[in-house]
């Protein structure tokens, strides 16, 4: 079963690997060149007025990459199968449903989270060669830099993945899963940045804001998802072995 | 033994019942042609042994076992009517795909099974013709060595040299592993030579089930005779076709004549 999920999602991964490679290059320019400033200019900010929208675009980056993901990986995942029913052929082979699910659905969230990952850890690279500079000149607040290298990105990564899955397993039509689960995640990290959170204050340091916000630490919400996300495993499991999938 | 049977099973789609209290049972080692105008619940019946389906009534047993929220019987084998197919993947990795997801795979087989079809190992399954994917898909059936086979309409859209072939591959199947196989078929002057079981379904019921040369010789077609004591299950002009177990009456039916007789006269029992 796990070379069937690998071999059903080789192209997307490898897809992922090229984007994200190109990313990389990207930063690693960036890097080069901010860095090379930092040195040369002792961090004065007016130096470095032309890098802020791109690192304030790395940055965005951290938090539209879940809801992409959750569309073109989680959203197609059985949304062709049943496109092309070939589930009627998968689920008519030796394999349990319940096995046919975790391991595709394990195969797509991990790719998904190690995309996640890879790119929050090439952020953080070059966040941390900008240290010597006010943090206020880069990012938009401290708390969204705290969040961008916490769980907190991984944990919404993981839930839009298995939100898309079971859209597409519940839809059946790619197009539909993909575009309902682009809105949905976005709706939803959307409302969870603009409702959830208050600004009470800039802190300089890069250790922390003073935001206030409904979550009492990026924990809390990161562990929130993963049980959304638990959730929707269990009433895929629940879908798939009583009502399923009609021929 | 008894394959597949079926208790009273009914299965409603919406407002709409497909099946309807349906019970018969087909032996092991059989060759059962499942007949029906369209719409009859051949396809519905088929998934319902699968277990993709669930009566909305009454019981299915396959090999003995119902189906239930765990899947397939792991000895059953189900080609559905689209013979669905990854088509990115080659037909070396449709066999790979049989073989990873089946523990009683037979590799050797399903490799022959592709090669007498003259399918290329290394082709995409997109690039294939009809009967080729069918090969494939049937290749893919076979090589997890089911002892139920479900076959439905696997010779619909074929050309006749195709057809052939395919029924050819399953009857040289089913003469070396007894194999029982259920298919579903239009095809009739093709099943009088495969099948020795006969399940014909209108309206979601049974109309008429059990081997066919009993049922052969427990119908006659009278031309130009009075139909008398006998219960006629057609009529056209002056040439009826009656149930009798009287052997001196009319002539025997060939098996395309009595399906016929039966799929016309949808309201007759």
């Amino acid at each position: 079963m796990t070379w069937l999920a690998w071999r059903q999602q080789r192209a997307t991964v490898v897809t992922i690997a090229a984007l994200l490679m190109l990313c990389a290059i990207t930063v690693l320019i960036l890097e080069i060149r901010t860095s090379g400033l930092v040195e040369a200019t002792q961090g004065e900010p007016e130096f470095f007025a032309g890098y802020r929208d791109a690192f304030g675009a790395a940055n965005g980056l951290i938090f539209v990459l879940p809801v992409l993901l959750g569309a073109f990986v989680g959203a197609p995942l059985f949304a062709r199968e049943r496109e092309q029913r070939t589930h009627v052929l998968a689920l008519t082979q030796s394999v349990s449903r319940t096995r046919w699910l975790t391991t595709k659905t394990a195969m797509a969230a991990g790719s998904a989270l190690a995309a996640t990952g890879l790119y929050q850890a090439l952020y953080l690279w070059w966040a941390f060669s900008l240290r010597p500079l006010e943090p206020r000149d880069f990012t938009t607040d401290a708390r969204s830099f705290l969040d961008a290298t916490g769980p907190v990105p991984l944990a919404w990564t993981l839930f839009a993945v298995v939100l898309g899955a079971a859209l597409g397993l519940l839809l059946g039509n790619a197009l539909s899963a993909v575009v309902l689960t682009f809105g949905v995640v976005l709706g939803l990290s959307y409302a969870d940045r603009a409702l959830l959170r208050v600004n009470v204050g800039h802190d300089p340091g890069w250790g922390g804001g003073r935001w206030q916000t409904l979550w009492p630490s990026p924990w809390v919400e990161a562990g929130t998802l993963v049980l959304a996300a638990a959730a929707i495993i269990a009433t895929m499991l629940w879908w798939l072995r009583s009502r399923l999938v009609t021929a | 033994m008894i394959a597949l049977a079926a208790d009273r099973v009914g299965r409603r789609f919406g407002r709409t019942w497909a099946l309807r209290d349906c019970s018969f049972e087909i032996p092991d080692g059989s060759v059962t042609a499942l007949v029906g105008v369209n719409g009859a619940g051949k396809s519905t019946l088929l998934t319902l042994a699968t277990g993709l389906l669930a009566p909305t009534e009454g019981a299915v047993r396959v090999l003995g076992t119902a189906p239930g929220s765990r899947g397939i019987h792991p000895r059953v084998s189900f080609l559905a009517q689209d013979k669905p197919t990854h088509r990115g993947f080659t037909v070396a990795e449709m066999l790979r795909f049989g073989r990873e997801l089946n523990p009683t795979w037979d590799d050797e087989y399903a490799r022959r099974l592709v090669d007498e079809a003259g399918v290329g190992l290394d082709a995409k399954i997109r690039t294939l013709s009809g009967g080729q994917r069918t090969r494939v898909a049937l290749a893919v059936a076979l090589g997890k060595r089911p002892e139920l086979l479900l076959l439905d309409e696997p010779i619909a859209d074929l050309d006749p040299v195709a057809r052939d072939e395919v029924l050819r591959m399953l009857m040289a199947e089913v003469a070396d592993t007894g194999t029982t196989v259920v298919l579903s078929s239009h095809a009739l002057s093709e099943l009088g030579n495969v099948c020795d079981h006969l399940l014909l379904l209108g309206s979601g019921r049974v109309r008429l089930a059990g081997d066919v040369d009993e049922l052969l010789r427990s119908h006659r077609v009278l031309v130009h005779e009075p139909a008398g004591a006998h219960h006629v299950v057609e009529a056209r002009g002056s040439i009826r076709l009656v149930r009798t177990e009287d052997p001196a009456a009319g002539t025997a039916p060939n098996l395309e004549e009595l399906v016929l007789a039966y799929l016309r006269t949808e309201d007759a029992s």
